[in-house]
């Protein structure tokens, strides 16, 4: 019997990572092992400080592991210097932020525009397709819009169409509904989940939001450095799912 | 990224207009002072610029237009006798003083041409006819020093040197570096009104033919008179323009006014994109997050430094033009030539590409983990 499974976009095995303050080192990720698949999504949970930023920087090629390989779309990256991680983050990696980080002055269009102009693909091909997709989210009545002007939810949504038009494989999401009232979070999650897994993106969510654990396909704990799968949290997504 | 980089300031109201005003008060303060300082020495080569002869010959150590030396008028006559010199007068300036309505005296520079030619006489006549002068006792002022000469009107009967002058004629805009008012008369004349001997001058004037070289003929000048100096008309005027520059330390205390403009613009344009920059970390470690390189993060403080400069060059020049007609007169003549124009552009841009970097340094450091953390 053949099963199908997904291709990886991203592995991490024996990670290691430590914050030295001072004399003293402390580790906040020791020995995790993930694997990312496309049409997959991975949620991380744990308490504050327990390294679920780490990782995802890690994931996204901010941070290198002390220890340990990890894999992006087939590169590994502790072998590329920091501006090929810069343009791997740009051409394959989107995040969307806890507080969005839209910039102030260009409207809701141009903020989802930035990845273009960074990788200098900005024309009317591109810029129809951030429209087609903001019409997508909802947004279509706020292209012009000042984000200032927006509320949180629309700010997200913004954010969300930023990392998805630029085509990225690999979506990060940082607490994407932290700000978020439980209709807008389980709007923005619904989007997430069926404009990215429907592409066949690798999408991570680092969260504290119970009520969007239906919409992870695995969900790791992380714990002092350690990652585990969670019978309880995994009990709450096949629950709703 | 020029694009970003003209949104984002704008955005920033309040910071855009801090910005703009230090440059422009860079701008501004530059082109005053300097125009007030070109204008200012420019007057110590007026007779020169406006004399219209081609070359100047006088004493051996002849340095500033103003303080000649005297030399025998018969040199007039192998003057002319070099080819390719159309004409030689004889030119004599001198202080002597004048006699004022109200009792008092007043010094006056005494500038004597020839009669016939005029070669070197006052210009600007307001009031009069050129060839008024050659009217008995016909003496020429400026209209300008008139609180000094308590404001001679045509007609008027003064003493210059003991000996009686007649206001003929009203000039606008002649005054010297020095406080001494000209007066213009003709070399007959201001040999009497300053008590020189008749057969010595100040200067002899030289009209070249056309087509002639002029270093040829003043190299036959030298030669037939080892004892004077020559120059052309716009190298004697740079020497009386140096000799007040070296001897009153006037450029120094205008530059060090001029670079203090500068500093203070250097100061607010950095300081305020720094500001800005501080104000939207965040916004460029999402940047560097996303994938920025760092000249892209680079490139957007770049245009707008450079914005800011072009934009504060702008209004700054026109605010100057509007300065300019407001604040010049002819004793304080605010003179912008285009090269301070463009030279305080220049520099303002310069200073506008510096301020950035400070900022640039800032955001070299921040960490695009930053953006990750809550």
């Amino acid at each position: 019997m053949v099963t199908d499974v997904p291709p990886v976009t991203a592995a991490l095995s024996g990670v290691h990572k430590s914050y030295r303050r001072g004399p003293a080192s402390t580790p906040v990720l020791q020995g995790v092992d993930l694997t990312l698949r496309r049409g997959r999504c991975v949620f991380l949970v744990g308490p504050s400080g327990s390294g679920k930023s780490t990782l995802l920087a890690i994931l996204g090629c901010i941070l290198s592991p002390d220890q340990g390989r990890v894999e992006i779309l087939g590169r590994e990256i502790s072998k590329l210097s920091p501006p090929e991680r810069a343009a791997l983050r740009l051409r394959h990696i989107g995040f969307v932020f806890q507080r969005f980080h839209l910039i102030r002055g260009l409207n809701a269009l141009e903020n989802v525009c930035v990845p273009y102009r960074l990788r200098d693909e900005l024309n009317s091909t591109t810029v129809g397709h951030a429209v087609e997709l903001m019409h997508k989210v909802g947004l279509g009545k706020h292209v012009q819009d000042d984000p200032r002007q927006m509320s949180s939810g629309q700010c997200q949504r913004v954010a969300l169409v930023r990392a998805l038009a630029s085509g990225a494989e690999v979506l990060l999401a940082d607490e994407p509904t932290a700000s978020l009232d439980a209709r807008n979070g389980q709007e923005v999650m619904d989007l997430l989940r069926e404009l990215t897994l429907a592409e066949g993106k690798s999408v991570v969510v680092v969260t504290h939001d119970r009520r969007i654990f239906p919409y992870a396909d695995e969900i790791y704990r992380l714990d002092e450095g350690r990652l585990s799968t969670s019978p309880e949290e995994a009990a709450l997504m096949q629950t709703s799912g | 990224m020029w694009p970003i980089a003209f949104k984002t300031l704008i955005a920033d109201r309040g910071k855009l207009a801090t910005a703009l005003v230090g440059v422009v008060f860079s701008i501004v303060l530059v082109n005053i002072q300097g125009g007030l300082f070109v204008g200012l020495i420019r007057k110590a080569s007026l007779l020169v610029d406006q004399g219209l002869a081609d070359v100047w010959v006088g004493h051996k150590q002849m340095h500033n237009v103003d303080f000649p030396k005297e030399i025998p008028r018969q040199w007039v006559h192998r003057i002319r006798g070099v080819p390719g010199v159309a004409a030689a007068e004889p030119y004599i300036i001198g202080f002597s003083t004048m006699s004022l309505p109200s009792g008092g005296f007043e010094g006056v520079v005494v500038v004597g041409s020839d009669r016939a030619s005029l070669l070197g006489g006052a210009w600007n006549l307001v009031q009069g006819e050129p060839d008024s002068i050659l009217q008995p006792r016909g003496i020429v002022v400026d209209e300008c020093e008139g609180h000094k000469l308590e404001h001679p009107q045509l007609g008027d009967i003064r003493e210059i040197g003991g000996f009686k002058a007649r206001v003929v004629g009203l000039t606008h805009g002649i005054a010297g570096f020095s406080v001494t008012p000209y007066v213009f008369t003709t070399f007959d004349r201001a040999v009497r009104y300053l008590r020189i001997q008749r057969d010595t001058c100040s200067y002899i004037l030289v009209k070249l033919a056309p087509g002639a070289s002029r270093d040829r003929v003043m190299e036959r000048i030298r030669q037939r008179i080892p004892d004077a100096d020559t120059f052309p008309r716009e190298t004697y005027g740079m020497m009386s323009i140096n000799f007040w520059m070296t001897r009153t330390g006037l450029g120094i205390s205008f530059g060090a006014a001029t670079l203090l403009g500068l500093g203070v613009g250097l100061v607010m344009v950095a300081q305020t994109l720094y500001a800005s920059v501080l104000d939207r970390l965040s916004e460029f470690g999402a940047l560097k997050a996303m994938g920025a390189a760092e000249y892209q993060i680079f490139s957007i403080l770049f245009a707008q430094a450079v914005s800011l400069a072009v934009v504060g060059a702008m209004c700054g020049l026109a605010i100057v033009s509007v300065v300019q007609r407001l604040v010049h007169t002819p004793r304080a003549p605010v003179a912008v030539p285009l090269w301070l124009s463009l030279g305080s552009c220049v520099m303002v841009m310069l200073i506008c590409l510096m301020s950035s970097l400070l900022p640039y340094l800032r955001i070299r450091k921040v960490d695009p983990l930053m953006v990750l953390q809550a």
